[in-house]
């Protein structure tokens, strides 16, 4: 039996053999599916045709989808990295203040230490005095000697004592001057840089006054 | 790749297309010499997506459909080719500025005759809805039956043993496809017929 479903390309092309294409009508008027699938023929090629833009559209569109996605991820990084370059950056100039800081004060320290050098080199070469360095007995010493005395033997805090004593009860103004002098040495062997500078300036030494 | 490997990869099934379609999508100097070749005939960065999506539907198109079709430039020039008459349809269509003096590009571009467009953007979605039904390996054969492939084409590219069982799956799918026809009589408009 002839499956003239086979034969439908044939027909529609024209390219049936004559016999075939009698019986090929003949069919046609007693076959409703035939005729049917005769009638829509090209409806179904066109589909058929369709199909192929059908499928390149859908892939193009899955690609640009991809592509969006893509794109959206990377505007999402970039928004965040800018979170993320803020803070490394906040970072950055925060470590850079806390170095300058650092920078800093280690430049102050060490001006201050030059500064300090400095002053020591002017003003700091420890007295020489036949007082401060004689070994005599010391009940025969009066005040001034023994301050001396004591500077010598290290007892800064001794001497500092005594020298204030005689800055307060002393009204000549020579020895007041001297006794400043030996206060601001023994000050300064204890480390009080300013007390020892302000009694310097007191004992009237230049160059404490030019030191700054 | 040879320019007949790839048109014999698109013509093998979706799959092989596909990859093709994926390459040349992600090709950025195709893309590049698209742009170039139509900014200069007048297409501005809106139509650039419409003119690169249609391009690549247009080629791959005339690679199924056109038998005898040989490339012996360059791939790039040839779609690029393609692209200028894409964008001379779509400026026609859309009642956009164009200029086509080729006197103006040095590029040598070739002169496609595009295939046509059947289906309109919005109506796709629609139809692939309603034809996927039909399923992978049909949806194939009858690709290749509306380009006119003969059944022995069809049977060496669906790996059928003979162009007898390609003309049986063929009529299986055909008479699928008037199903669908028949369930969904919108088919008809949808396709202007």
């Amino acid at each position: 039996m002839i499956d003239f479903f086979e034969h439908i390309d044939d027909y529609m092309e024209g390219s049936l053999d004559p016999s075939l294409q009698l019986q090929f009508e003949a069919a046609l008027k007693t076959d409703k599916s035939l005729a049917k699938a005769v009638e829509n023929y090209d409806v179904a090629k066109k589909i058929s045709e369709a199909l192929l833009e059908i499928e390149i559209a859908q892939t193009i569109a899955d690609l640009e989808n991809e592509s969006n996605k893509d794109a959206t991820d990377t505007n999402e990084d970039t928004r965040k990295t800018p979170i993320k370059n803020n803070s490394k950056l906040l970072w950055l100039l925060l470590g850079i203040c806390l170095l300058s800081f650092l920078a800093y004060l280690g430049f102050k320290k060490g001006q201050e230490e030059k500064s300090l050098n400095q002053f020591m080199a002017t003003v700091f070469k420890a007295p020489i005095d036949p007082d401060a360095t004689k070994s005599i007995d010391e009940v025969k010493m009066d005040d001034f000697q023994r301050a001396k005395y004591y500077y010598r033997l290290n007892r800064f805090k001794d001497s500092e004592a005594l020298l204030k004593e005689i800055i307060q009860d002393n009204s000549n103004q020579d020895t007041i001057q001297l006794a400043y002098f030996w206060l601001g040495h023994a000050l300064i062997q204890q480390q009080q840089l300013d007390a020892a500078r302000s009694a310097w300036l007191k004992s009237g030494m230049e160059e404490v006054e030019n030191c700054k | 790749m040879e320019n007949s490997e790839i048109i014999q990869i698109i013509r093998s099934g979706e799959k092989g297309r596909n990859e093709i379609i994926r390459q040349l999508y992600k090709d950025d100097k195709l893309r590049g010499g698209i742009r170039s070749v139509t900014y200069k005939m007048g297409a501005k960065e809106d139509d650039f997506n419409d003119i690169f999506n249609t391009t690549l539907m247009q080629f791959i198109k005339t690679a199924i459909n056109k038998k005898e079709l040989v490339i012996s430039s360059h791939l790039h020039t040839y779609i690029i080719g393609v692209a200028k008459n894409t964008w001379i349809n779509i400026a026609r269509e859309k009642g956009k500025f164009y200029t086509n003096d080729l006197e103006d590009f040095n590029d040598p571009v070739e002169y496609i005759t595009p295939e046509k467009i059947l289906i309109d953007e919005g109506n796709r979605t629609l139809l692939h809805e309603v034809l996927d039904k039909l399923g992978v390996n049909c949806k194939e054969v009858l690709i290749l039956w509306a380009s006119h492939y003969k059944m022995a084409e069809i049977a060496e590219i669906m790996t059928y043993k003979s162009a007898d069982m390609a003309k049986k799956k063929k009529y299986q799918c055909y008479k699928k496809l008037l199903q669908i026809i028949e369930d969904n009589p919108g088919l008809r408009d949808i396709l202007r017929l």
